[in-house]
Formats: C-alpha cells, sequence, structure tokens
C-alpha cells in the first residue's frame, strides 16, 4: 500500500485530507510544516506527496523546489493542493516540479483521482 | 398662394444668374454665391408643383438676351486664349482702352492719315526736283568748267604756235636785224598783250636759253621732256600742268619749235609758262559774278584734280587744298574720278572744312592737242546752300500739313465724340450700377438701338434694386437663424433645449403658438414643449392620439415633409384633424419634423390663432431650418445623455479596480519589505506566499534569491578554492622562473666555453695548417736535396774518370821525360864533340898564323856555344829529374784521391738512401697533417652548430624564464581577482542556519 505525505498547516485540512486518502486504501502521514516534511521524506520511503502552498515559514513551492534539488527525493511526485485557483499559479507549480495540482475546494474524487495518477 | 410663393425664388434664381453675368461685379457674384444652398432648396421646392415650373415668367424674355449676348461675348476671349501671348498683350492693351478712345482715335486716324501722306508725298516729290534741279545744274557747270580748261589749254597751245612763227624769231633775216633787248622787249610785250604768262623763254636746240622774260627760267633745257619733244615732233606741245621745279606753283608750260623760214630747221625753242592759279583766279572770279548776278545758290567752288589725284584747281579761298589728295578732301568723290568717263554728282562731307558739299564732277576732255589729260573737273557747293530753298520749302509743307491734320482729326474727333455720347452715358450708368449706386437712371430718347439698350439697363437696375431688397431680407433670416440655432444650442440639457426651442421659434415667427409634438412609442403623441401668447389654450403635456393623423401623415413627415396650412378650413384636411385643432383655437399652422437618423423624433409646430396666416416662404425655410437644428441640438443632449450613464458606470467599475489595485499594492509593499534585503547582499531573506495573486509572484522571487544564494555560495567555495591554490602555486611559479632563470644563465656560461673551444679548434686548424706547409716544404726540399745528390754520385764519377785518366796522363809524362833525358845526354856528347872541335879549329887556324886568326875567333865562338849548351843540359837534367820526382808524388797522390773518391762515393749512396727516408717520412707527415686539418675543420663547423643550438636553448630558456615570469604575474593578479572576488562574494549573507 501507497505512503502518502500530506503537508497542511490548517489542522482541520490536513484531517480532512488525511481521511480521505486513507478511506482510498493510502498510508498517510500528516506534518503540519514544510521542513517536517523535509525531514520526512528523507527519513522515510515514501510515494507521493500531497502539499499546501500557504504556510508559514517554507511554502510548497519552496517545498517543491528542495525535494527536486534533492537526489533522494527527486523521483517523488507531488501533488499540489492549494486554495491558489490562477492560472500563474497552477503554472509555477508545474514548474516548480509539481506532478498534479488541485484547487480548493475539491471533492473527494478529484483528490484521489489526482493522487492515484501519480502513484502507478 | 403656394404658386406664388414658389415662382418668386425661380425668378430670383435666373435672375442672379442674369445679374451675375451681365455684370460680372465680383462684389456681387460672390455674395450670391454664398447661397447655393438656399437656392437649390428652392430649386426643390419648385418641383413639389409642376404647374409653377411652366408659369411664363416675366423677365425670361429680357433674361434670354443677354445670356446668348454673353455667349457672343465669351467667344473672342477663347480665341484670344489660343493666340499667342504677344497677341494677346495687343489684344489686351487694345480691349483695355475705352470704346470711346478706340473711335476717337480710330476717326482721327482714318482722316488725317491720307492728308499726312500726300503731304510727305508732294514735299518729297518737289524736294527731289529740287535737286535733280541743283544737280543737273552743277553738272553742267562741271561740263562747263571742264570745256574752259580746255579752252584754257587750247588757248596756251595756239598762243605758242603764233608765237613760234613770228617773224622776230623763225626768220633769219628779222632775227639778225632786231638786236637781242629788243627781242626780248617784244616778248615782255606780249605777256603784257596775253596775261597769264609768267615767263617765255627761248632757247636753243643745245638747251641754252637765247631769250627770257622778266622771271626765272632753268639753265639747260636739254633734258626737258616737253623740250625734247617739242623739237622731235616739230610741233607744239602743251603740258599737263606740273609743278614748276623754280616757282613751285602749278603750272602750265607749252613749247613750239622755232622753224627757220628759209631752211626748214629747228633753231630753237619758244616756250612759255603759265601758272594754274592765273586760270583758278579767272574762274573763280567768274563764279563770284555769276553767284552775284542771280545764282540765288551763293559760290561755286571749282576743283580740278589731276591723274595722280591731286587737287590742282582749288577756290581762291582754299588754295590750301592745292597740292593735297582728292581723298583727303572729298573722300566719297576721289574713288569715283579714278577712270571716269561720265558726268556725276554726290554729297560729300569735306574732311577739312567738314561740311556737307554737293559735288558734281565729270573727266576733262581730251585737248586738242593730243595731250591726255585723265583730269577730272569738280563743282562743289556746300548742301545747306544747294539745298536752302529745299529747306525753305519743308516748313510750309510741314505746317500746312500739321495745320490741316489738326483740324480734321478735330473734326473728327467731336463727330464721333457725338455719336457715342450716350453710349458713354450708358456704360457710365453701367459703371454706377456695378459700384451699387442703383438709383441711377438713364433719360433715354428716340426708338434707335441706344434707346433700347438705355431701357433696357434701367429695367436691369429695377431688378437689381428688388433682388438686392430681397438679399438683404434672407441675410436678415438667416442672422436670426443663426441666432436661434445659437440660443438653442447654447444648452445641453433636453427640456432646456425645447424651452428655449419654443419660446425663440414663436418670437421669430410672431406666431400664437408653438409647440414640440414628440411621438411616444405607440405612435400616440405628447406635446412636450410649448410657447403659448397669454390669452390662448395652453396645450402642454396634452397627449394627442389623432389615428387620422397617424396613419396618412406620419411617413410623409418622415421623409422631411414640412407642411404649411395658410386656413384649417380651406385645406382639405379632415375633420377629426380639424376638431383637434380647434380645441387649440388654431385657424393657421405650421408644421415640421423633428428627425434624427430618419428617426421621426417629434414635430415643431407653430400655430396661428388669431386670425389665418398666409405662411411666406422664408418663414417656412426658416421654420423647417430650425426644426433640424432643433433635431440635431435633441440628437446632441441624448448622446451627451448617453455618455454620462457611460462614465457612471465606468467610474463604479474604477471604484472596484481601485480596491483591488490597492490590495494589489498592499500585497506589493508587503513582498518588497521581505525581499529588500536581498538588495543589500542578504540572500536569507524569503518572501511570504500568500494566497493572494502576489503570492505566487513572491515565490519566484525566492527561486530567483535561493538560486543567488546558490550561486553565491558555489562563487564563495570557488574564490577561496581559487585563492588557496593560487598561493600553493605562486611558490613553485617563483622557483621555476628562478630557476628558469638560473637555467639561462647557465647556458650562457657554456655558450662563452664553447666559443673559447671553438676558438682553440680554429687555432689547431690553423697550426696543423701551418704544420702542413711546414712538412711540404721539407719534402720540397728533400726532394731537391735527393736531385743534388744524384749531381753529386755523378760529378763523383766524372771525377774517379778524370782521376784515372790523369794517372795514366802522368805516367806518360814520366816516360816523356825519360825520353827527354835521353836526348839531352846526347845534346851534351854533341857540346863536348863541338868544344873539342872548336880547340882543333882554333890550334890550326894558330899555325896558319895571321890568315887563321878569324878563325881562331869563330872557333872560340864555337867553344863557347858548346860549353853554354852544356851547362844548358846539365839544368834540363835538373829540371826532367824534377819532373819526373813531382810525377811520383802526382801519382802517388792519384792514387790517394782515387781511394777517397770511391769512398765518397759510398757516402754519397748513404746520403742518397737517407734522403728518400726522409721524403717518405714528411710525406706520412702531410698525409697526417691534413687529415688533422680536415678533422679541425669539421670540429669547428660542429662546434658552430653546437653553439647556434646551445644559444636557440639560450632563447628558449629566456623565454621560458619570461614566460614563468608572466605566469608569476598572472597567478599574482589572479590572486588579486581571487581575493577581490572573495570580498565581493562576502557581501552575500548565505547561510541562514548559523
Amino acid at each position: 500500500m501507497a505512503t502518502i505525505l500530506v503537508v497542511e498547516d490548517t489542522l482541520s485540512e490536513l484531517e480532512l485530507i488525511s481521511n480521505y486518502l486513507r478511506e482510498s486504501g493510502f498510508t498517510v502521514i500528516g506534518v503540519t510544516s514544510a521542513k517536517e516534511a523535509l525531514n520526512k521524506a528523507i527519513e522515510q520511503k515514501l510515494d507521493a506527496i500531497v502539499t499546501d502552498i500557504v504556510m508559514p515559514g517554507m511554502s510548497g513551492f519552496e517545498l517543491c523546489r528542495k525535494l527536486k534539488n534533492n537526489p533522494d527525493t527527486e523521483q517523488l511526485p507531488i501533488i499540489i493542493c492549494s486554495s491558489k485557483d490562477q492560472e500563474i499559479d497552477r503554472f509555477w507549480g508545474m514548474k516548480q516540479g509539481a506532478a498534479a495540482y488541485v484547487t480548493k475546494p475539491f471533492t473527494r474524487e478529484e483528490l484521489v483521482r489526482a493522487v492515484k495518477s501519480v502513484v502507478a | 398662394m403656394l404658386k406664388q410663393l414658389y415662382t418668386r425664388p425661380v425668378y430670383i434664381t435666373t435672375s442672379f444668374i442674369v445679374v451675375e453675368q451681365i455684370l460680372i461685379g465680383a462684389d456681387m457674384a460672390t455674395r450670391f454665391k454664398q447661397e447655393p444652398t438656399s437656392r437649390h432648396k428652392y430649386k426643390k421646392a419648385s418641383h413639389l408643383n409642376d404647374s409653377t415650373r411652366n408659369t411664363p415668367q416675366m423677365p425670361s424674355s429680357s433674361v434670354q438676351h443677354p445670356l446668348s449676348g454673353l455667349d457672343n461675348h465669351q467667344i473672342p476671349t477663347q480665341q484670344s486664349n489660343q493666340n499667342s501671348v504677344f497677341d494677346q498683350l495687343g489684344l489686351s492693351f487694345w480691349q483695355r482702352l475705352s470704346l470711346k478712345t478706340k473711335a476717337t482715335t480710330l476717326a482721327i486716324t482714318l482722316s488725317t492719315l491720307p492728308i499726312i501722306v500726300l503731304g510727305a508725298t508732294a514735299y518729297y516729290i518737289t524736294s527731289k526736283t529740287i535737286t535733280n534741279n541743283v544737280t543737273q545744274q552743277q553738272q553742267a557747270r562741271a561740263i562747263a568748267l571742264a570745256d574752259q580748261f580746255d579752252n584754257f589749254i587750247s588757248q596756251r597751245y595756239l598762243d605758242i604756235q603764233n608765237l613760234a612763227q613770228s617773224s622776230v624769231l623763225n626768220d633769219p633775216t628779222v632775227r639778225a636785224v632786231v638786236s637781242t633787248q629788243s627781242k626780248e622787249l617784244s616778248l615782255e610785250q606780249y605777256i603784257k598783250n596775253n596775261p597769264g604768262y609768267d615767263n617765255i623763254a627761248v632757247i636753243d636746240p643745245a638747251g641754252q636759253v637765247i631769250l627770257q622774260t622778266a622771271g626765272e627760267g632753268i639753265a639747260n633745257y636739254s633734258n626737258v621732256d616737253y623740250f625734247q619733244q617739242s623739237i622731235q615732233t616739230k610741233r607744239p606741245v602743251v603740258t599737263p600742268p606740273r609743278k614748276s621745279l623754280l616757282t613751285g606753283e602749278y603750272s602750265i608750260y607749252a613749247a613750239a619749235p622755232v622753224i627757220n623760214t628759209t631752211t626748214g630747221e629747228v633753231f630753237a625753242v619758244v616756250r612759255s609758262r603759265t601758272p594754274v592759279q592765273y586760270f583758278n583766279e579767272i574762274l573763280h572770279a567768274e563764279a563770284k559774278n555769276l553767284a552775284q548776278s542771280g545764282n540765288r545758290f551763293g559760290v561755286e567752288e571749282y576743283f580740278a584734280v589731276n591723274d595722280l589725284g591731286k587737287v590742282v584747281v582749288a577756290p581762291t579761298e582754299h588754295l590750301d587744298y592745292i597740292g593735297e589728295d582728292a581723298q583727303a578732301v572729298f573722300p566719297r568723290v576721289a574713288p569715283r574720278l579714278i577712270n571716269n568717263t561720265s558726268v556725276g554728282s554726290l554729297i560729300d562731307r569735306d574732311r577739312v572744312e567738314r561740311q556737307q558739299y554737293l559735288v558734281a564732277y565729270t573727266p576733262i576732255q581730251q585737248i586738242e592737242s593730243q595731250t591726255a589729260l585723265n583730269w577730272s573737273a569738280m563743282v562743289a557747293l556746300p548742301t545747306a546752300q544747294v539745298f536752302a530753298a529745299r529747306q525753305g520749302l519743308f516748313l510750309p509743307f510741314f505746317l500746312g500739313t500739321t495745320v490741316f491734320t489738326i483740324l480734321v482729326g478735330a473734326i473728327a474727333a467731336h463727330l464721333v465724340n457725338r455719336a457715342l455720347r450716350p453710349v458713354v452715358n450708358a456704360s457710365l450708368a453701367v459703371q454706377k450700377l456695378g459700384e451699387g449706386n442703383l438709383n441711377t437712371r438713364l433719360s433715354v430718347q428716340g426708338k434707335d438701338e441706344l434707346a433700347v439698350l438705355g431701357s433696357n439697363i434701367n429695367v436691369m437696375a429695377n431688378q437689381l434694386q428688388s433682388l438686392l431688397r430681397q438679399q438683404e431680407e434672407v441675410t436678415e433670416q438667416a442672422q436670426l437663424f443663426a441666432d436661434v440655432t445659437f440660443r438653442i444650442r447654447r444648452s445641453l440639457n433636453v427640456d432646456d433645449i425645447l424651452k428655449t426651442a419654443v419660446k425663440e421659434v414663436r418670437k421669430v415667427l410672431k406666431s400664437d403658438r408653438v409647440v414640440i409634438y414628440q411621438f411616444n412609442s405607440d405612435l400616440s403623441g405628447t406635446i412636450v414643449a410649448e410657447a403659448v401668447a397669454p390669452g390662448w389654450t395652453q396645450a402642454l403635456s396634452d397627449t394627442i392620439d389623432d389615428p387620422c393623423f397617424k396613419d396618412r401623415h406620419i411617413q410623409q413627415y418622415k421623409n422631411g415633409r414640412v407642411r404649411a396650412i395658410d386656413n384649417i378650413h380651406q385645406a382639405g384636411l379632415t375633420d377629426c384633424h380639424i376638431k383637434s385643432l380647434e380645441r387649440f383655437e388654431v385657424k393657421a399652422n405650421l408644421v415640421a419634423p423633428i428627425l434624427k437618423d430618419n428617426q421621426l423624433l417629434g414635430l415643431l409646430i407653430a400655430h396661428q390663432c388669431a386670425t389665418t396666416r398666409a405662411w411666406q416662404q422664408a418663414e417656412i425655410d426658416l421654420f423647417t431650418q430650425l426644426a433640424t437644428q432643433i433635431g440635431f441640438a435633441l440628437d446632441q443632449a441624448y448622446l451627451l445623455e448617453q455618455v454620462e450613464k457611460a462614465r457612471a458606470v465606468a467610474e463604479e467599475a474604477s471604484g472596484d479596480q481601485r480596491q483591488q489595485k490597492e490590495s494589489l499594492q498592499q500585497q506589493l509593499i508587503g513582498l518588497l519589505s521581505d525581499v529588500e534585503q536581498a538588495a543589500q547582499g542578504n540572500l536569507t531573506v524569503r518572501a511570504e506566499v500568500t494566497a493572494g495573486e502576489i503570492g505566487t509572484v513572491a515565490d519566484f522571487f525566492n527561486s530567483i534569491i535561493e538560486s543567488l544564494r546558490q550561486l553565491a555560495t558555489n562563487v564563495k567555495t570557488a574564490a577561496s578554492q581559487v585563492n588557496f591554490a593560487v598561493a600553493e602555486n605562486q611558490g613553485a611559479m617563483h622557483q621555476l622562473a628562478d630557476q628558469a632563470s638560473q637555467q639561462a644563465e647557465a647556458i650562457a656560461h657554456s655558450l662563452d666555453s664553447l666559443a673559447h673551444m671553438t676558438d682553440s679548434i680554429q687555432a689547431v686548424a690553423a697550426s696543423a695548417h701551418q704544420a702542413a706547409e711546414v712538412t711540404r716544404t721539407a719534402s720540397l726540399t728533400a726532394q731537391v736535396g735527393g736531385v743534388a745528390m744524384n749531381h753529386t754520385v755523378d760529378s763523383i764519377l766524372n771525377l774517379r774518370q778524370t782521376v784515372a785518366t790523369t794517372a795514366g796522363k802522368v805516367r806518360q809524362l814520366s816516360e816523356s821525360s825519360q825520353q827527354i833525358s835521353k836526348v839531352v845526354s846526347l845534346i851534351n856528347q854533341i857540346a863536348l864533340q863541338t868544344n873539342v872541335l872548336a880547340i882543333n879549329a882554333s890550334i890550326e887556324a894558330n899555325r896558319a898564323g895571321e890568315e887563321g886568326r878569324g878563325f881562331a875567333l869563330v872557333a872560340e865562338e864555337i867553344g863557347e856555344l858548346a860549353s853554354q849548351s852544356s851547362a844548358a843540359t846539365k839544368e834540363i837534367e835538373q829540371i826532367v829529374e824534377n819532373i819526373q820526382r813531382e810525377t811520383v808524388e802526382v801519382a802517388h797522390a792519384m792514387e790517394l784521391g782515387t781511394n777517397q773518391v770511391i769512398e765518397g762515393t759510398n757516402l754519397v749512396e748513404d746520403t742518397k738512401k737517407n734522403l728518400r727516408k726522409i721524403f717518405d717520412g714528411s710525406r706520412q707527415i702531410d698525409q697526417l697533417v691534413q687529415s688533422i686539418s680536415h678533422a679541425t675543420i669539421a670540429q669547428a663547423q660542429t662546434s658552430q652548430q653546437v653553439t647556434q643550438l646551445i644559444k636557440e636553448i639560450a632563447l628558449i630558456s629566456e623565454q621560458t624564464a619570461n614566460s614563468a615570469r608572466q605566469v608569476f604575474g598572472s597567478l599574482q593578479e589572479t590572486t588579486t581577482v581571487a581575493q577581490q572576488l572573495q570580498v565581493s562574494v562576502g557581501v552575500f549573507k548565505v547561510d541562514d542556519e548559523s
């Protein structure tokens, strides 16, 4: 079963995403900051990361760049899940190495489809 | 009613054309041309009613006339355009003249020209006749002069002939009787009786003067031509006038032979001299007499010109001309005199006097004395005198002609002036009309074309006046229209526009009520504005729904129809329409549509309530135009309303935009404050990625800063590495440079050593060369020694031979000496016997006594000789003994020499052998030395090459040293740069974590 790391500073959102994914049969690890996520990504074997963009400290974009610049984690697919819904946001996210971009508010299907599309 | 209204403008229009074309008054033309729209409108209006078009116009007949006249007038102008510019100028000048001037000029010209021509011709002919007369007269005088001259010469001829035949001279008996003195006296007497001669001489055939009158003569005439000629021909001779050698005057010489009456031979020549001056004086005295006795031309001047072109006869006033060239006096006449055979005349200018002369000339005929003269006679008179009569003629002719011309011209001018006065008056009147003085009228008399023209001008003036009045009215209305339009359009508010419109229109039309009727969407209408005179019903806000009106007229109004009803009861309106009008006490009305983009907005309506009203066309036009203007004003007002609305909407939208912009600005300020420090080199800053639009842009900055941070870190590391590496390399490089320098120095030393070596080698080579030379010399010497040795051996051998030969000879010598000893002893025996004999002889001579004494002496002598021979023989014996002894010694010596020669030969052989050995040795040495020399040269070359190589090596090593130094310098620069780089990069703050 695939392991997904969910990065979300809002706890309720973190809970919602985690639930959706667990219910779809993924193992979920939740963290509330990008820094934590970075450590976890190095420590543990992950299959994908679902991250928010707007977070205190390191943003989701920076997290993407850090992961892509690290040879250990550069293959790790990233799904951005953010309330930033402008075309520029999506474009920039994909540029930073995201495999999929889901805008909030999202449905369970949207999220799960996005995750499944990257976790083969 | 309508008909009347419409016809007038038509008439006006056509009249305008007439006016324009007749007057061509620029002022009027432009004024009328400013109204083309109104003119077209009138024309359009006239089309509405066909019957009006065909209505005959009062001035139309008079209209056609000027039009056709205009066409005729234009044709020459066009033709003149086709002509050349020159013609145009001439034509335009002629055209510019007034008719009166032209006519007067023509009349005067036509009447005076024949008189002038006649006068000029008469004068010319008379003058010509006079000239001819004078010329002929003068030519006759010239011929007479020639004749006179001829006569004069002939007279000389006859005189001299007579003189020669006088008995005093030719009769020898008389001559003998008459004394020389009385002869001379008779000659003097002759001169007195025949004036003209100044000298007469009688000359004998030898040329000596026999007789002579007073006056000089030359001593000997034998060489004078006329003298010779007269002797030869025995006939009288007259010379042409020639300059006297004695007096210097032109004189005529006549000579005749004096023939002896009894013998018939010539025994003298008589010769006379006549100065031409004499002839001259006679001639001119005669000429003066002639002038005084009735010649009206004054004193003629006579000239004669000889064959050389010199003047020989001249008037007494001009004696200085004599001897001059005719060319210098009369330059034009002179050439004609040459080879001239006929009489002629010419006017010439005297060069000396600078006066014009009429000159008649003729050749002087052959004189009977056979002398060919080839002379010319000339008669000259100053032209001023000759043609005095002609000039006297000119003034009466001129004055007569002038007076007559002026008289005729004045009459012609007066007549023309009278004939043209009506035309001029008409022209003046038209000019005044043209200047705007329209009250000008012509008084018309008679019924000719001029009278018709006058009356036509009067009619035209009338028309112009009425036209002008109408024009003024139109202008006034236009002004009114402009004013009203201005007031209406002053406001942009619809209500204001409507209110002002009705008020102003009512004021202009002076009608009782003016309303604006606006159509609703269902085509019913509302009165939205009203201006009404006090006392009449107010119709404002009244909605009028008129079905019959609606159906019938809306479309027409849409097409721009304007309806003027003078009386509603007589216009054939429907009852409902009349009723609805009567509600507002309407008696006459005027309706014009208010249109906008072919859409009917409403109607402008004017009501006359008090009475019916005949609407004037001008009023209708003004009304229509005002309605149009109201349409425009409304259109503009509506447009403005729409614009206002659009602006309000836009303002609302811009409020939202402003808010958005402000939020964006806030975000941007946040972003800027986040990344501000990056500008100072702090690359650890991070822009917050917010949820707003700028959030992503902030991350874009973050990514850039990250990249920069990475870059700065890398650069820092690299710089420090470079610094370290360079510091390490620096020592090595320094060493390298030093070593390279040392190497270069060492090489330089080697180079010096090598140079020394090369020098030594070269010295060795030189020495070897010298040795070779020496050896070669030695070898040569040995060779020479060998040869000498051979010679020596040969000499020794010869010597041996010689010695042997000598030994033989010595032996022979010894034998010979022994033979000599035998001979000597023999001789000694002989001497002894002789001595014995001599003693015997002396004894015998003693016995013989005296007779034997002589013999005794001889025998004594012989005895002495025999003793002497014996003594000599003893000496010879002694010498031979010595010779024999010495010969023995020589033989001994010979033997000894022979032995020594043999020894010497042996020694020489030994020496020769030794010399050969030396020669061989020296050759070997030579070969060795040569090989040494070759080897040394090769060595020297090699050493030179080595030197070259070492030099190159030195160069390279120097370059190496330089390069090493450069590298060292570069390394130092690199160090500096790396240090600077480190400093620069140090500005960037990269590690956050520390």
